[in-house]
Formats: C-alpha cells, sequence, structure tokens
C-alpha cells in the first residue's frame, strides 16, 4: 500500500496527536484504573459488519520494561503502533489483522470523556469477515488481568468478560452476525476484492504488470510471463494464507517495490524477443512469488469465511488475474494497438516508460525501506 | 516536528487537567438509597477521582465479601454475574437499615514519584510522605498494594427505626457512622469512627463529598478516639471516605509489583433525609486541604 506525500503528513500529524492524547491519560489519571489491570478493551459490533475494538492502557500495571514511554512523542507512537500489532483478533477461530487508528478526536470531547469514564487510547477496525459467527481477543504481552466488553450495537449493555493475563477469551457470539452467504455471492464477493486490489488499489502492482507489458507485444511473451507470475502468486498466496510460510510486510513490500525496478530494467537491457526466453519467465515467476505474500497480507486484513474458505481464496485469486488482463487490455488499447508496430514503439514508449516504472520502483523501495 | 495547533490545545489540556487530585475513590452506589418495598436493588461499583465515577463491573477474583446485613442481622451475599455491571443485585424484603459491604482482596500499583506524593498529600498521609523523606525515597516510585473497604446504607421507605446503621463489618480500615445518616438532621453533626483493626484509627484524613455538588467537601482528622465530626452542609447522597497506609509485609508480590506500602481504603455512602434548603450557619464547603472540626 502506497501512501501519498499528504497521506504521510496526515499520519504523522494523526499520530502525533494521539501520542499527546496518550500523554494527557498518563498524566491526568494515572490511578484511576486500578481495579482494571492493565488494560480495558471495549469492542462493538455494527450492523454494516464493521467492528471497533477500544483500548485503554493503565501503564502502572504493565511490567516497567513494557510501559508506555513518556514524554516522547515518536516513541508514544511506535509504542501504540507495536501494541495494536500485537493484539490478536479471530473471527470463528480464523485471525484477521486490523486497521490501527492513531485517535485524534476533538481535544474537548477527549477531556469532558475524562470526567465520566475513560477515553480510549486507541482504537482497531476492521470487517467480520463474511458469515462469521464468533469473537476472540487476546493480547500476548504480559498484561495481567484485565476488562474486555463486546457489544452488538443496539444492545443495551456490553457482555463483559475478565480475561486472565494473555489467555484468549472466550467466544463473543455475533448477534447480528452477518448473513450466511451461498458460495457464488461469497465468490462474487472475494473475486471484487481481489480485481480492486488491483484496479485501482495496486498501484504496484498495476506497474510491475505494464513493465510485463511494454518489453513486448508478442502475445507468446505476455502470455508466458503473465502465466509464469499467476502461477507464482497463487502458491504463495495459497501457502501464506494456510499458515505454511510467512513473511513479515516488512521485507515483503520493499522487495515488491524492488522487483518493479528490476524488471522495468530488463525491459531496457534485453531485447524485445526475449520476452518469451526461460530466463525472463524464471525472474517473473520469481518476482511473482513475493506478489503473493503481498495478496496474502491483504486477504489476511480483509479475513477469510471460516465456512467458505477455498471458494472465497479462489476467487480472490481470480479476481486478482481478471485485474492484471484488465491493465494489459487498457494497455494495449491506449499504446499497443496505435504504436506496437512503429520503428520507435521501443525507444519512445518501452524504454521511457520503463525507466519511469523504475525510478518509481526505487522511490518506494527506499520509502519502504525507510518505514 | 512543529506542533500542531491540536497538540498545543492537548498540551494546555494537560496543563489544566494535571492540578486535578489523583486519589481514585470507590464506593458502593445503590439503584436507590430509599428503596420501596421489596425491591430488587441494583448495587453498583464505582471507582474514580471525581463523582460519579465510573462503574466497575465485577470481578468475583478479588471479591473477599460483598453482602447486606439487614436490621434483623440477616446477612445476604450479593449475587451477580463476573464482568457485569452493575456488579451485584439484592433482593430487600425486611424494612429498616440495612448496612452493605463489599470488602477486596489486595491489588498492587507503581506510580511515579510525583504522583505517588500528590495523592499521599490529597489523602493527608503526610505521615507516609515524611517516611519516605527519612529514608532518602522521596524520588523512588511508590510501589503499593491496596484493598477496598465499602459500606452503603440503605434506608426502606417503610422502616420505621434505626436499628443496625452502626454494623461493624470487621473490616480491616472501617468507617463506622455513631448516628444514623439517614435520618441525620441539618444542624446535626455526622459523627464518624475510624476502626483499624478493630481500634480507633487515630489521625487521619475522613473526607466527605456531595453527589450531586461534587464540590461540596468537606474533612475533619480522626481524635485520639477515632471519631471524626462533619457538618454536613447540605442534604442528599453523600460519600465519606479515608485512607490508612502502612508498610507492606515484607517478601510479597501481587501482579509484577512487590510493594513497599499498603493502603486500606474505607467508604461509606449514605442519602441523608431532604433538609430544607438553607444556606449552613456553621460549616462552609472546604476543600480537603482545610480541615474541618477535628
Amino acid at each position: 500500500m502506497t501512501l501519498t506525500h499528504a497521506n504521510r503528513l496526515l499520519a504523522a500529524r494523526t499520530a502525533m496527536l494521539a501520542a499527546t492524547l496518550f500523554a494527557i491519560l498518563l498524566f491526568v489519571s494515572p490511578a484511576r484504573g486500578h481495579e482494571f489491570g492493565s488494560l480495558k478493551v471495549a469492542a462493538t459490533f455494527n450492523a454494516d459488519s464493521t467492528y471497533v475494538v477500544d483500548i485503554t492502557i493503565f501503564g502502572e500495571h504493565l511490567p516497567a520494561a513494557l510501559r508506555p514511554p513518556v514524554g516522547d512523542a515518536p516513541r508514544l507512537t511506535k509504542y501504540l503502533t507495536d501494541f495494536a500489532d500485537a493484539a490478536q483478533i479471530d473471527f470463528d477461530g480464523t485471525m484477521v489483522k486490523p486497521e490501527f487508528v492513531p485517535l485524534a478526536e476533538p481535544i474537548a470531547a477527549q477531556a469532558s470523556a475524562l470526567v465520566g469514564g475513560y477515553p480510549p487510547t486507541l482504537r482497531l477496525r476492521g470487517q467480520v469477515p463474511l458469515g462469521a459467527s464468533t469473537f476472540r481477543w487476546s493480547h500476548p504481552w504480559p498484561v495481567d488481568d484485565h476488562l474486555l466488553n463486546t457489544r452488538n450495537a443496539g444492545d443495551d449493555e456490553p457482555l463483559g468478560q475478565w480475561i486472565s493475563s494473555s489467555a484468549t477469551s472466550e467466544p463473543f457470539t455475533l448477534y447480528r452476525r452477518t448473513p450466511a452467504r451461498t458460495t457464488v455471492e461469497v465468490m462474487a464477493k472475494y473475486a471484487e476484492l481481489g480485481f480492486t486490489h488491483i484496479v485501482p488499489k495496486g498501484l504496484d502492482h498495476i506497474l510491475f504488470v505494464l513493465s510485463l507489458f511494454l518489453l513486448s507485444l508478442n502475445p507468446r511473451a505476455i502470455l508466458a510471463q503473465v502465466t509464469a507470475f499467476t502461477i507464482a502468486h497463487s502458491v504463495t498466496l495459497a501457502l501464506s494464507i494456510y499458515g505454511v510460510i510467512q513473511l513479515p510486510s516488512s521485507i515483503v513490500e520493499p522487495l515488491i517495490a524492488l522487483s518493479i525496478t528490476f524488471v522495468a530494467i530488463e525491459n531496457i537491457v534485453i531485447k524485445s524477443t526475449d520476452g518469451a526466453r526461460p530466463t525472463r519467465t524464471l525472474v517473473v515467476f520469481i518476482f511473482g512469488l513475493l506478489h503473493g505474500l503481498g495478496f496474502a497480507g491483504v486477504l489476511t486484513e480483509i479475513g477469510l469465511p471460516r465456512s467458505q474458505f477455498l471458494p472465497a481464496l479462489i476467487s480472490f485469486n481470480i479476481g486478482v488475474e481478471l485485474g492484471q488482463l484488465a491493465v494489459i487490455a487498457a494497455a494495449y488499447l491506449a499504446v499497443g494497438a496505435w504504436f506496437g508496430r512503429k520503428e520507435w514503439y521501443r525507444s519512445r514508449i518501452t524504454i521511457p516508460a520503463s525507466l519511469a516504472i523504475a525510478c518509481t520502483g526505487l522511490y518506494w523501495t527506499v520509502t519502504r525501506v525507510m518505514g | 516536528m512543529q506542533l500542531t495547533r491540536p497538540v498545543a490545545a492537548a498540551l494546555a489540556v494537560v496543563a489544566v487537567l494535571s492540578t486535578l487530585a489523583h486519589a481514585h475513590e470507590f464506593w458502593i452506589q445503590p439503584s436507590s438509597f430509599r428503596p420501596p418495598p421489596n425491591t430488587v436493588l441494583k448495587v453498583d461499583l464505582r471507582i474514580g477521582d471525581t463523582l460519579p465515577g465510573e462503574s466497575f463491573p465485577r470481578k468475583g477474583s478479588i471479591i473477599e465479601n460483598f453482602a447486606i446485613h439487614g436490621p434483623d442481622d440477616r446477612v445476604q451475599e450479593i449475587v451477580g454475574r463476573d464482568a457485569q455491571s452493575p456488579a451485584g443485585l439484592v433482593r430487600i424484603v425486611t424494612p429498616g437499615v440495612h448496612v452493605l459491604g463489599y470488602r477486596s482482596k489486595p491489588s498492587s500499583v507503581e506510580l511515579e514519584p510525583v504522583k505517588f506524593e500528590h495523592y499521599l498529600k490529597d489523602k493527608g498521609l503526610e505521615k507516609v510522605v515524611d517516611a519516605r523523606a527519612a529514608a532518602d525515597q522521596s524520588k523512588a516510585n511508590g510501589r503499593e498494594m491496596f484493598s477496598r473497604a465499602a459500606k452503603c446504607i440503605v434506608r426502606t421507605q417503610d422502616a420505621t427505626g434505626s436499628r443496625g446503621f452502626d454494623r461493624i463489618l470487621g473490616y480491616t480500615l472501617e468507617l463506622v457512622p455513631l448516628n444514623d445518616p439517614t435520618s441525620l438532621k441539618s444542624d446535626e453533626p455526622l459523627i464518624v469512627k475510624l476502626l483499624y483493626k478493630d481500634k480507633p484509627a487515630t489521625g487521619l484524613l475522613v473526607i466527605a463529598r456531595n453527589f450531586a455538588d461534587p464540590t461540596s467537601v468537606i474533612s475533619a482528622r480522626t481524635g485520639a478516639d477515632g471519631r471524626a465530626s462533619l457538618l454536613l452542609p447540605k442534604s442528599g447522597e453523600w460519600i465519606v471516605s479515608a485512607v490508612e497506609m502502612v508498610k507492606a509485609p515484607e517478601g510479597l508480590t501481587i501482579g509484577v509489583v512487590k510493594p513497599e506500602w499498603e493502603s486500606l481504603w474505607a467508604s461509606l455512602t449514605f442519602q441523608t433525609p431532604d433538609w430544607p434548603t438553607t444556606t449552613p450557619t456553621t460549616t462552609a464547603a472546604e476543600t480537603p486541604k482545610k480541615e474541618a472540626r477535628p
């Protein structure tokens, strides 16, 4: 996922604000949470199948090494991010990766909330997987007993439970659970998710596919590369989703960016007739393995319905393929069909476009490595 | 990074809110202090620096005692579902004055020195501040185990007497009213006796706060007989509280803390009869720092 400069700036400011708010909580309510233990967690499940988990951290009850740093906004932000990353949420036994939201609600509202209760320190949110019926929570840090309140939107009172240390909570039944979908509905939904992950959301994947397209308009060359890419990312997507292989996104994402640069530069240094050669196909296959891990990261965030795991996985993959084919079709209609047979196609289209893609990939590589 | 306006505003809020008290009260709040006959009372446990505080769900693992004592000496456990608020439910059948009691097992906390000493002074525990200074520990974190002893007096609407209001429940630190707060007159001071291990607790700060007007606060130190006199400036629902702190037993570890100090928190909640709204002529509302008649 690529952030624009404006988005990064907004994220940085939001994180700074969240850290400052957290400093308020540490400073003005140091002792109120005594009996609550080190955490208070409130999970709400909405009618639109989204969920929100608000977490309040009472640092005094954590071991000294795990207490939130005070007076250092960047370290606080990192602390909160690490805390959010470690949180474990599952639906029907399948782990999901929620989105971490640095809280930036109006200061006045936060301050007034101190009177009647604690404002949450951080928030996790996401989409309840289709057909899911139960929710569980745990946090692997050595937190002491803490309170988990769960509530379906519209319930008068939350259902509470005390969680011992880092134990997993008892399952909470989603009263207004998302209706069970037919296999066809599930496949359509996940195909759509796969497609939109390429177009328009996956600019890095789009550039990679464009690089495959730019080298040669020879259908055999394109088919060989796309097939290699498809097989490769299908393998790693499946293996990663089933937990056979796992690589952190901090490694996968920069490598994906680097793969774009590599293929684009290769477009410049090899001949167009080499498009169907085994070495090029092998390179694309290897990079396809990487992209599959990236797709798996996205699919983990979305979650897969336990009852329709395989159809959802396959249809997501189909959606990804359709997205890639759409990119190639659009590129062909925009450029290839008009100028593909021109003598200057390589010098005026392939090389400049590949150069631009290579630079973009390099920029992403650096920014992703830098975090 | 340059401070944004919201961050600057947040820091300003810190500056204001940091002046607030850091101590944390714990009390019993029933759904009614004057329940009708044969009613099911919801018994909420509340915690907070200021009223109305926050509801504390039932935590069975730390409850040592949670019961209601009737005027007929009948003791009835207050039942409830773990992790739910209110913490308990109980049916009151017998007319009269009932005493609800909650006693917790110890928990622990470790506070930074500034916060710890602030709360010690807020609760009138200067003796602990002095002891820390004498041991050159003023800059050390406050490692503390603490337990709660909350009492609440309810008077049924069909009550005719005051029997049982001064019931002693045997808590380590316990507030015992010596006159019935549920039939207190406007010019009559509330006399409470503070017991520590069944003996008068001397020189401790007893603070009374009005639920409807949390700024209405009066306080007094207990005398040699453990008594404190509080002339409540207005009628209504009140919480009276006191804290004692002693050295913790050696070698204990509670949670992640090896406590150096043990605090005991006592509270008493009740509702006075309704008095005519008049300006009190004797004791004005005072801050905890300004002690009323010791």
